[in-house]
């Protein structure tokens, strides 16, 4: 029965590591105004990164190589419509990480 | 003279137009590199596969400074 049950703790153990929670354990504490600022500050520098890189391969990259192919413009069509909502997302990013890194310098 | 100073007072490019201010966003790069090397050392625990991903967006990053150099010429 020992064996029995040291099998089966050895193969639980991959399942409980794979669903280990991520860092800001969310669903443990209530949502507190610093807390969701920082994370939101993180969230807009990664969107915001994802938007520079995305613009740089579509823009710089993308364009010398794939203009040839049809599902290029069709992408680059659809991004293009979408060009607005995009920037207005971006901009709102843009502020309020300018706003909270530089509150956060000031006071710590 | 007229036209010899309207045609300094603009920085000449292969383009004919200059595309100077992306001189300046260039160490927005820089920073998206701290950041992401920061958000990383908090996500990926494994050493190995951070310093694999740490490096490979540093490549990545010193092929766009490379082109938005060479678009700027």
């Amino acid at each position: 029965s020992t064996i029995s049950g040291d099998i089966k703790t050895t193969q639980e153990e991959p399942k409980i590591k794979s669903f280990r929670p991520l860092s800001p354990h969310l669903s443990v504490y209530q949502p507190q105004m610093n807390s969701m600022l920082s994370i939101f500050n993180r969230i807009s520098g990664v969107y915001l990164t994802g938007v520079t890189f995305a613009g740089y391969l579509l823009y710089l990259k993308m364009g010398m190589i794939c203009l040839t192919y049809p599902s290029f413009y069709q992408v680059l069509y659809h991004t293009q419509q979408q060009l607005p909502v995009i920037t207005s997302v971006t901009a709102l990013a843009a502020i309020y990480h300018t706003i909270k890194s530089t509150h956060s310098l000031l006071t710590h | 003279e007229l036209n010899k100073a309207a045609k300094f007072s603009r920085q000449s490019s292969s383009r004919g137009y200059t595309n100077g201010s992306f001189l300046r966003k260039i160490p927005v790069v820089f920073h998206i590199h701290e950041g992401m090397e920061e958000i990383l050392a908090d996500y990926v625990h494994q050493e190995m596969t951070r310093n694999l991903i740490v490096m490979s967006l540093g490549l990545f990053q010193i092929i766009v400074l490379k082109d938005i150099i060479l678009f700027l010429l």
